[in-house]
């Protein structure tokens, strides 16, 4: 496995435990609006466009941007409409969702490689 | 077409292998190997490159400071600006134009030069005015404050609850990252979504040509002409940037292969009609494939449709308008077989008529005429868009806005010469004059309030940017290309001219668009004192308010009521409205906004508001309960002594 194709799971998964930290553990850390909106508009889209292997970093990055927004967008929406809305909830949602898609493609590298 | 052969490299450029296949071939994505790279290093003259804009990013940020309203004249933000912020600007003009012309172009270079100047360009404001510009902003506040606090949005509350999503995201995002307010952030937003545009346009561009310097110079020329405003914190500003992101993926990804396009009549040999010359010249320009196909797997095709719809799914969601811009253009490419599936605008229009159908109900309930009613009227719709703009307002407003069209009418004139010229060489191209013109079809269903030129002119800037860069690259080469001192002179000189047009026409009415500290604690302090249920009443438009507990007061405003009460001073009038509101609780407030408001866009006399407050407090049926030097309140007594005029 080379050592790039780690990067990026490594990145997200650092990311979505740090926006869990800022949130539920220290929520008066200073670079906490920095942190969560790193992860909300780049994580939630680059775990999916990890997954098309488009190898074009320009085009990964507006990828991951727009899915990002439109994830977080719809799943908020989602909660909202249900009558459960809840921002905690639906930062643990797309926490989980980031962890376990990266938990996913590291098994997919894994895998290819056997 | 193209004089490029396959394996051929730049060395100038770092064009790859896969960018040097000839047009029309099949550029693939996976199975071509990239051929490394040979690393130059930069000569020491590339330095100054690095260190122009460097230095002009510099000048700015020691440039800026505090810059008073009272500081502005009727020609907005140009009256006001540090001279030094002017010559930075001059400065990464000259230096782009430098940067772009040189054998050994660095496309990093160019990059850092984007960078700052959208920085400068859409960030000064923020950095040197006191709260976050746009009365309208204030209220996108309340509309997230209101979903925060409640955790629902009322369709019947308010149009902007039918479509929700912007607001969702925002109030999400908001409470995460541990804000009150979306004002804490709002100001950076024109930052931000200029930023995030760079990609898609970029993927755009890179679908149609391999000319880094056409590319460069295109988005280079958008930021330069991107004066519509759009990019503030609103729902439109992100739906552009969604807007981008589907063309990009249509044209990157979507497109049809020349072999899968079916042959016209005459290419098959069995018409008996024989065409004439031109005609039979237009259906081959029309029937000539695009540039650049790349081959994706299976999986990846399905991937990229299901992000597509992901993010479509996202602008039925959060607005109104954008959806009918997306769908023409796509049903568009799809119907004359420039990109594929079939079924894609299909799934689209069902999407949209799903959402208007089952989660916008209350809005057409009430609006139907309102949507409908201007379908076909071009000549009134064309009229409230631009002659009535242009023809209100002070004397410096209406030449602000003469000179909007002026640099309208000068980009497109650009974008035709430089389109027929590329087009002539090029013989391709049917797509992007597509996405170029099918933004201007909505002319003929609304008028959206009057802004749905502005629209226009957003969403076919990108194509239009492209084609006026492409009067100075319209050879369809790669890079490597000698470089003419007349021609740098040329794109000097035109980044010049755009800029001087962009102060004017982005930042003319920016007396108006000021939000002075004052102001807005004059409407903090009304919301702290008026009861909820009171009703709000504005002397005229644009007020900083409704931006906390919208549903829990009534916002009312003279200027749609009662304008010529406010011309006139006409108290009697004003009392007998409130009156009929059955409220007992009113407040009518007056800011320095609604002043500059009246004065720019209505042609008011300054002292117009002064003279309605006098006669106010002098007819005794209201008090003045708080005043600063850019808010009054004024609260209604009651029709004491029967009102006056």
């Amino acid at each position: 496995m080379k050592r790039w194709t780690l990067l990026w799971p490594a990145v997200i998964i650092l990311s979505a435990l740090a926006a869990g930290l800022v949130n539920f553990v220290i929520p008066g850390a200073a670079g906490r609006p920095i942190i969560v909106m790193w992860f909300l508009f780049v994580c939630p889209g680059m775990v999916l466009v990890r997954f098309f292997r488009l190898s074009e970093p320009v085009a990964e990055w507006t990828l991951a941007i727009a899915l990002s927004l439109a994830i977080d967008a719809i799943v908020a929406g989602m909660q909202m409409y249900a009558g459960l809305w809840s921002p905690a909830v639906t930062l643990a949602i797309l926490i989980g969702f980031c962890l376990v898609g990266m938990i996913v493609q590291i098994a997919l590298l894994n895998i290819q490689q056997v | 077409m193209g004089n490029l052969k396959y394996g051929q490299q730049s060395d100038a450029l770092n064009i790859s292998l896969l960018d040097t296949l000839e047009v029309g071939n099949i550029r693939p994505n996976l199975q071509v190997p990239k051929r490394p790279i040979p690393f130059k290093l930069p000569k020491p003259l590339d330095a100054i490159y690095v260190l122009l804009p460097l230095f002009a990013f510099f000048l700015w940020a020691v440039s800026l400071q505090h810059l008073p309203v009272q500081n502005l004249n009727g020609l907005g933000l140009i009256s006001g600006l540090s001279p030094r912020i002017i010559a930075a600007l001059v400065i990464l003009m000259i230096s782009f134009g430098l940067a772009l012309q040189q054998p050994q172009m660095r496309v990093s270079v160019l990059a850092l030069h984007l960078i700052f100047v959208i920085i400068i360009l859409y960030g000064t404001e923020n950095l040197i005015e006191e709260a976050p510009r746009f009365a309208v902003v204030y209220r996108h506040a309340g509309y997230a404050e209101y979903i925060m606090r409640t955790g629902t949005a009322d369709p019947n509350l308010d149009t902007y609850f039918s479509w929700p999503g912007f607001f969702v995201l925002s109030a999400f995002v908001t409470q995460v990252a541990g804000y009150q307010s979306i004002l804490s952030y709002a100001g950076w937003a024109p930052v931000f979504n200029n930023l995030i545009y760079v990609g898609p346009m970029y993927m755009i561009f890179t679908s149609f040509t391999t000319d880094k310097r056409l590319i460069w110079l295109g988005l280079w020329f958008f930021y330069l002409t991107n004066w519509i405003g759009q990019d503030y914190f609103s729902p439109q500003g992100l739906n552009f940037f969604l807007y981008l992101v589907i063309i990009a993926i249509l044209l990157k990804w979507f497109k049809i292969p020349p072999k899968a396009l079916p042959l016209v009549p005459w290419q098959r040999g069995q018409s008996r009609v024989r065409f004439p010359q031109l005609v039979s010249s237009f259906f081959d320009w029309l029937e000539a494939p695009d540039p650049f196909f790349m081959t994706l797997q299976p999986w990846q095709r399905r991937g990229l449709l299901a992000s597509l719809l992901l993010v479509y799914g996202l602008v039925v969601f959060s607005h109104p308008l954008t959806p009918f811009f997306v769908l023409p253009t796509v049903a568009a490419l799809v119907v004359l077989r420039r990109c594929r599936p079939f079924w894609l605008p299909i799934v689209m229009a069902i999407m949209t008529g799903a959402w208007i159908f089952f989660m916008a109900q209350p809005f057409l309930v009430g609006h139907l005429s309102l949507v409908i009613g201007s379908f076909g009227d071009v000549s009134t719709n064309v009229s409230s868009n631009v002659t009535s703009r242009a023809a209100q307002g002070s004397p410096q407003h209406q030449f602000i806005a003469l000179l909007r069209i002026i640099m309208t009418v000068f980009l497109w004139g650009l974008a035709f010469l430089g389109g027929v010229r590329r087009l002539r060489k090029v013989h391709q191209g049917t797509t992007y004059v597509l996405l170029t013109v099918a933004p201007f079809a909505l002319i003929v269903a609304q008028n959206y309030g009057g802004e749905m030129f502005l629209r226009i002119y957003l969403f076919a800037l990108p194509l239009m940017a492209f084609f006026a860069a492409s009067l100075f690259y319209s050879k369809h080469t790669l890079v490597t290309r000698k470089t003419s001192l007349w021609m740098t002179v040329a794109i000097i000189a035109m980044n010049l001219v755009l800029l001087s047009g962009f102060f004017f026409t982005r930042y003319g009415n920016e007396g108006v668009d000021y939000i002075t500290y004052a102001e807005f604690d004059g409407v903090q302090h009304l919301y702290s004192i008026a009861p909820p249920h009171s009703i709000l009443i504005e002397a005229w438009d644009d007020s900083p308010w409704q931006y906390k507990d919208y549903e829990k007061y009534t916002s009312e405003s003279l200027y749609d009521a009662l304008p010529d009460a406010v011309i006139h001073a006409n108290v009697g009038e004003v009392v007998r409205y409130i009156e009929s509101q059955g409220n007992p609780h009113a407040y009518l407030i007056i800011t320095r906004g609604q002043k500059a408001y009246g004065a720019t866009y209505d042609g008011l006399p300054d002292s117009t508001m002064d003279r309605l407050e006098d006669a106010m407090l002098k007819s005794g049926d209201f008090k003045l309960i708080y005043r600063n030097p850019d808010a009054q309140i004024l609260l209604f007594l009651g029709s004491t002594k029967g009102g006056g005029s």
